[in-house]
């Protein structure tokens, strides 16, 4: 499930460097709406360059990021492409098994029930605060919107990344076979 | 009864002298799955259970099981009372 042994740094192969891993992108994420929040001014158009690039990072969607995309991947021979994330754990990246799938699915569940509570604390905070302010709606809906987007786009691999056990260290050492 | 599947994967395995990567490529599963199963963390689907038992020659209820698996020399012998084994 998690493809990576390191990402931006970070070690992926303990529960801890994940759950580290997804605090730091969502700090990220933060960060970069505060930023535009406080620049003001700013358009779709300098936030929608940025929506794919975040909402991606993780992985899942494509190849390159921490977590095994869900689809079938297919990479053209002969092409190399540059890997910025670090090692991966295996040369050739293998389809999703049964077990992988199933926390996919699961993963994909737990973060469909949080978005809904989500967006309905997203409602009610626009019902109470921002629309008595049409000045500040305004400058706040493009990064507010932005930042929903990546969110919804991105928090699937987090809860992947946030759940998924430690793999299980130590093989049991195999008997010497006479006949092999 | 809890939703705890006994198996010995890990013991057939070993005595066989497989890798977990060998035994993965053989099953069609990714070599992180065969840990979780031997760690009981994952309990297959009936598929994957019909295609290990029959990977390792053996019925199904010799691999997993819903309570506690006896060794399998215990299994083999039968349950030797070690005070008796010791009087003769």
């Amino acid at each position: 499930m998690i493809e990576q042994t390191s990402f931006l740094g970070i070690p992926l192969r303990t529960q801890r460097g994940r759950r580290l891993l997804v605090v730091a992108y969502y700090g990220l994420l933060l960060g970069i709406v505060l930023f535009a929040l406080w620049q003001g001014g700013h358009s779709w158009g300098s936030l929608s360059g940025l929506t794919f690039a975040m909402g991606s990072l993780l992985g899942g969607l494509r190849q390159g990021g921490p977590v095994k995309p869900y689809g079938k991947v297919s990479q053209p021979q002969g092409v190399q492409t540059l890997n910025l994330a670090g090692r991966r754990s295996f040369e050739e990246s293998v389809p999703l098994d049964e077990r992988e799938r199933g926390r996919r699915d699961h993963a994909h569940f737990t973060a469909y029930r949080i978005l809904y509570v989500t967006l309905a604390f997203a409602a009610l905070t626009y019902i109470v605060c921002l629309a008595n302010l049409p000045q500040l709606t305004q400058r706040a809906t493009p990064p507010l919107l932005w930042s929903f987007f990546v969110y919804v786009l991105s928090l699937p691999q987090a809860v992947l990344l946030w759940t998924e056990l430690d793999e299980p260290a130590g093989e049991l050492r195999p008997v010497p076979n006479p006949r092999r | 009864m809890g939703n705890e599947l006994y198996n010995r994967i890990a013991v057939l395995r070993a005595e066989r002298s497989l890798s977990r990567q060998e035994l993965a490529d053989a099953v069609g599963i990714n070599v992180q799955t065969v840990g979780f199963l031997e760690r009981g963390d994952y309990s297959p689907s009936l598929t994957l259970a019909l295609d290990l038992s029959a990977y390792f020659g053996l019925p199904v209820e010799a691999l997993f099981s819903r309570k506690p698996l006896k060794p399998l020399s215990q299994q083999v012998y039968g349950a030797v009372d070690a005070r008796k084994a010791g009087k003769r």
